[in-house]
């Protein structure tokens, strides 16, 4: 049985990844998951494999999945006007379709 | 005829060094495209041992020395951390180009202490045979810690008159202590400290840590040379003041603090590879924890100029050139 949800997809640098996993915990997320990697975007180079010396400069994305449509959009506009006014990142909703329900 | 000789001279040795031979091969490959890397894992391993062999070094001198010795070295570090950091924002705030936060980034981080330069001034002094107290390796939170603190707070102040950024939340000067404390190198260095002065780690200091450390620090060092020539690149793109700023920074922080340790020298008879050592904590920039303290702290500040500053510039003028230059100056002095 197929229920809509909201994918909320945050891409940021890793040295913010606690910072938003706790606005997120606060906000009432039941689990998330957290993706490493590389790119370049208007603030920085993030290159995934030349720069071994920095660990908090690399991209991570954080991705959660909620049933509750309204609570999704609350959570990525106060993230994207009180987080990412200033910080670096990349906040995106997109409709999802996900088959256990309850978990989300 | 004669000088110019001896100055060639002193190159061409320093050169030989592994330590800096090992950086200028490291930048050697990396602008020849080469595919070598060293893995990440392998480089943390590498800090850690580094920083334990000095805390642990550090740690089983402090049990025999008189901790008042300590006390004025200590003062004084903490003292050229802020001077460095209010001297970086006066110079750089009125350079063109220059956004206040990222001036106080790159003062910040040129306050804050590079641990691998620290333990290659040191292999430096061995080598030269100036002697030095172990526990100068103490003194690197002193200075490292109220750097990044002052160039955070001076930050917010500033954002704190731009009406548009006043409701943004910021980190506290606790998360910044806590944020420095918990990073890799204060970490090991730390413990390393505690455990030489609380326990007996003769037997694995003298088997493993020191054997270990001239090796793993020219590893380190090719490392550093790869970092800094690719940063080389991220730095070509923002202002050319930081450059300047880069070359003539760790001389002057230098300078300064060797000034600061002739009167520790002359107050409680602080040795001259002591003063030596002081002066590299002030003459390097944070490469690994300052970075990502000053990121969360300034996020507005833009990582290609302090990080380009500090690490493609910065650490290789303190590795080449100050490193050398202050062990002469104490031996001319002293």
């Amino acid at each position: 049985m197929k229920h809509s949800a909201k994918l909320v997809s945050i891409v940021t640098e890793k040295v913010f990844e606690v910072e938003i996993i706790r606005l997120l915990e606060k906000a009432g997320v039941k689990g998330y998951t957290i993706f490493e990697g590389g790119g370049s975007g208007s603030f920085h180079h993030h290159h995934d494999n030349i720069s071994p010396m920095i660990d908090g400069f690399r991209i991570v994305k954080i991705e959660t999945i909620m049933s509750d449509a309204t609570l999704a959009e609350q959570i990525a506009m106060s993230l994207v006007e009180e987080f990412f006014s200033e910080k670096p990142g990349v906040v995106s909703l997109s409709d999802v379709e996900v088959f256990r329900n309850q978990k989300f | 005829m004669d000088l110019l000789a001896s100055v060639f001279d002193l190159i061409i040795t320093g050169l030989q060094k592994p330590t800096l031979g090992f950086l200028l091969g490291g930048m050697l490959i990396a602008a020849l495209g080469s595919r070598l890397t060293i893995p990440d894992q392998v480089y943390k391993f590498i800090v850690f041992v580094l920083l334990m062999k000095v805390g642990l070094s550090g740690g089983m001198e402090i049990r025999n020395a008189n901790l008042a010795d300590l006390l004025l070295p200590a003062v004084f570090a903490v003292l050229i951390g802020v001077i460095i950091v209010l001297l970086g924002q006066l110079v750089l705030t009125r350079l063109p180009g220059i956004k206040p936060a990222d001036a106080l980034a790159t003062a910040g981080l040129f306050g804050a202490v590079s641990a691998s330069t620290f333990a290659a001034a040191m292999l430096h002094l061995d080598d030269v045979g100036m002697e030095y107290e172990a526990w100068v390796s103490a003194l690197y939170p002193f200075m490292d810690i109220p750097a990044l603190i002052l160039a955070i707070v001076l930050a917010r102040m500033a954002n704190k008159k731009d009406p548009s950024k006043r409701n943004q939340k910021s980190v506290t000067v606790g998360y910044v202590i806590k944020d420095s404390l918990q990073g890799s190198a204060l970490s090991a260095l730390l413990l390393g400290l505690v455990l030489g002065l609380l326990t007996r780690p003769e037997s694995v200091y003298d088997s493993f840590y020191e054997p270990m450390f001239r090796g793993l620090l020219s590893i380190m060092m090719l490392i550093m040379g790869i970092e800094a020539w690719q940063r080389l690149a991220e730095l070509r793109r923002v202002a050319h003041w930081y450059a300047i700023y880069a070359v003539l920074a760790p001389i002057v922080h230098g300078l300064i603090a060797f000034g600061f340790g002739y009167v520790a020298h002359q107050v409680t008879g602080f040795s001259p590879g002591g003063v030596v050592l002081l002066s590299i904590l002030a003459a390097s920039s944070s490469d690994i924890s300052g970075p990502p303290t000053l990121r969360a702290g300034i996020p507005s500040a833009n990582p290609s100029a302090f990080i380009g500053a500090s690490t493609s510039i910065g650490t290789p003028i303190c590795i080449a050139i100050a490193i050398p230059l202050f062990t002469q100056l104490a031996i001319a002095v002293f």
